[in-house]
């Protein structure tokens, strides 16, 4: 009915079906209206004969007097019931109903005419039921418009993830292809010159020299591998690549640190790969970022249970502490790890670290009930 | 005659090794190989060598999966693994699964023939873990006036000399207990050049305890650098932070 109608429209027709009943009502219940509007008069204190006057047919004033006075309280419920609920709208027709006696006493001094309660009443009620009814149309249309509203929203932040994530790995790629081209191209070239060198005058230093450049060649090749799909991690497991990149940072950046893993792999394992890569990416990304930024002289990571259903990550610093406004907000980065954390169904949130000190990242992901077939798809999906 | 078992999934790698082995490590060795864990597995069950060199890497099965299910059955097996990753996390995982009876070695792709043949040696020979030193966390080495002790042994020294226990030591050094107390004995004997043993035969009764000993005789030579004692100290007390610590 919502999509034939304009409101406006749904608001007229159910005025005329309450005035059409009421009308009925009043038609085919004539003679007990007469009765009822009698005693009526009499216990508004009217005289005997003059309620006795009443059944003198119908008139002019009579059908106008009637036909508006349904008009207006049939209108009336009607925009009560809409708005008001519960009491409010008890309270409301309750009112209406004296009301409506008044109106027919006041019209009645006035005009002199007999009155319809009963068609009154079910003009009010009527009104009434049209009411809710339109009510429960608007909720329904509220509800659908909140609906698509939100739909866009999310179509608008997937569509903004995309792109986000997309550029970041072109980015990544970017800084994959100079790596190759400045350490790893350059340096067979220079194994190249050696060889031409050593074809003209083969000797020790020569075949040496060629030697360990090919050697700096495969560690190089090892580490871009690496950056691009950690070995660690795919042989040994979350537990022991976490463990490894705090390790490696800890190398680089010279802080302490402290590894602690309560989960047991059987739990991890729940994860499917591509989900355990993403994690690891986010403490990665973490931990890069206290080596960055933090001047940290310690570290913790801890792996642990919660409610024995979601494995969280939690990386401590005590360094310079983050501008926690940034974590709620725009900062790329911390999008950019809310957006990955968003892929796998994770929560990842900042706060300041043990005693006010420094930072905590704290990354929360439930393992009961993972569909590794719909994650992954969402994965792709994502272009990733 | 010793039984080895060779698992990797480059056919070339597994004959190299073999000519390794009968050609600088055991002439008389009877050599089996094997493409993958599940393979090796297989074959280790049927002809129970006492020596694995095992690749980490491996289609069907890993080579750690595999060192797993043979420990299982023959903790006392001793596995050198040879792997072209750097990592030290490899080691420290490793160590975490191999039993106290267990001696293993890791062993870098990318390093010298002369390297291999010497972890080989060291491991099937000797009973002495090893582990390269590129992997480990190399233990700086202080300028020492006599070579004749090995890198491993040296640590292990520094180790008794800050009090370790055996298993801690294994702990730290990602071996098994076995493979420290082999290490010690190593250091006795190039210590003491078996001389503390006539001793005890003379008397009738261990005179010496030989931990103790080792340190002082580390002292006396020079080969224990007071001045660095502090320094080592502090970084046990961080390892065992590290590894112990309850607050996480």
């Amino acid at each position: 009915m919502r999509k034939f109608l304009p409101e406006w429209g749904q608001f007229a027709l159910s005025l005329m079906v309450g005035l059409l009943v009421a009308a009925l009502v009043a038609h085919y219940l004539q003679w007990l209206d007469v009765e009822i509007f009698r005693r009526l008069l009499i216990a508004f204190g009217e005289s005997e004969t003059s309620a006795a006057h009443v059944a003198a047919g119908p008139n002019i004033g009579e059908l106008a007097a009637n036909g508006a006075g349904f008009v207006l309280f049939d209108a009336a419920a009607m925009c009560l019931a809409r708005q008001l609920t519960g009491r409010g709208r008890i309270l409301a027709t309750t009112s209406l109903f004296a009301l409506c006696l008044l109106y027919i006493l006041v019209a009645w001094r006035l005009l002199q005419v007999t009155m319809h309660p009963t068609g009154f009443f079910v003009a009010i009620k009527a009104g009434f039921i049209g009411g809710i009814f339109l009510r429960t149309h608007d909720s329904a249309r509220q509800k659908e418009e909140a609906h698509h509203f939100e739909l866009r929203l999310k179509n608008k932040e997937l569509l903004d993830t995309r792109l986000t994530l997309l550029k970041h790995d072109e980015v990544e790629r970017r800084t994959l292809a100079a790596d190759l081209h400045d350490q790893v191209l350059n340096d067979l070239k220079q194994v190249a010159q050696r060889f031409d060198r050593y074809v003209e005058k083969p000797d020790a230093d020569n075949a040496e020299s060629i030697r360990r450049l090919t050697d700096q060649v495969m560690s190089e090749i090892r580490e871009v591998m690496d950056a691009l799909s950690p070995s660690v991690l795919e042989h040994l497991g979350l537990s022991a690549a976490i463990e490894d990149c705090l390790r490696r940072g800890a190398q680089r950046s010279g802080f302490k640190i402290r590894f602690k893993n309560n989960v047991e792999q059987s739990s991890i394992d729940k994860l499917s790969m591509v989900e355990q890569g993403l994690l690891y990416r986010l403490v990665q990304e973490s931990i890069t970022n206290v080596c960055k930024h933090a001047q940290a002289s310690l570290v913790r990571v801890a792996l642990s249970l919660e409610n024995e259903r979601v494995l969280l990550i939690r990386v401590t610093d005590d360094g310079r502490g983050m501008d926690l406004e940034k974590a709620r907000g725009d900062s790329r980065g911390v999008k950019y790890m809310r957006y990955r954390a968003d892929l796998i169904g994770a929560n990842i949130t900042w706060k300041p670290g043990d005693e006010n000190k420094g930072t905590t990242v704290e990354v929360r992901v439930d393992l009961t009930d993972r569909g590794t077939a719909t994650i992954d798809s969402r994965y792709n999906e994502a272009g990733v | 005659m010793v039984k080895v078992l060779v698992v990797d999934d480059l056919p070339a790698l597994r004959q190299h090794i073999s000519q390794l082995v009968k050609g600088s490590v055991a002439k008389d060795a009877e050599i089996h190989e094997a493409p993958n864990g599940a393979e090796g597995l297989k074959l280790f069950r049927s002809i129970k060598p006492e020596m694995v060199v095992m690749d980490i890497v491996m289609p069907e099965m890993s080579g750690i999966k595999a060192a797993q299910e043979i420990w299982k059955e023959a903790p006392k097996t001793k596995i050198l693994f040879w792997s072209q990753f750097h990592r030290e996390a490899y080691v420290r995982e490793l160590g975490k699964i191999v039993p106290d009876e267990a001696i293993h070695g890791y062993a870098l792709k990318s390093e010298s023939d002369e390297k291999l043949t010497y972890a080989l040696t060291s491991i099937m020979l000797h009973d002495n873990p090893y582990i390269d030193p590129l992997v480990r966390g190399v233990q700086t080495r202080l300028a020492s006036k006599d070579s004749s002790l090995s890198d491993v042994e040296y640590e292990t020294l520094l180790d008794i000399t800050l009090g370790l226990t055996d298993k801690a030591i294994a702990s730290r050094r990602h071996i098994s207990v076995r493979g420290v107390q082999n290490r010690l004995s190593m250091l006795a004997n190039k210590l003491f050049k078996g001389n503390d043993f006539y001793l005890k035969e003379a008397a009738g009764m261990e005179v010496y305890n030989p931990r103790t000993r080792i340190v002082l005789e580390g002292l006396k030579r020079g080969l224990v650098d007071m001045d660095k004692i502090p320094e080592l100290d502090a970084e046990l007390s961080d390892w065992i932070a590290e590894e112990f610590s309850a607050d996480g």
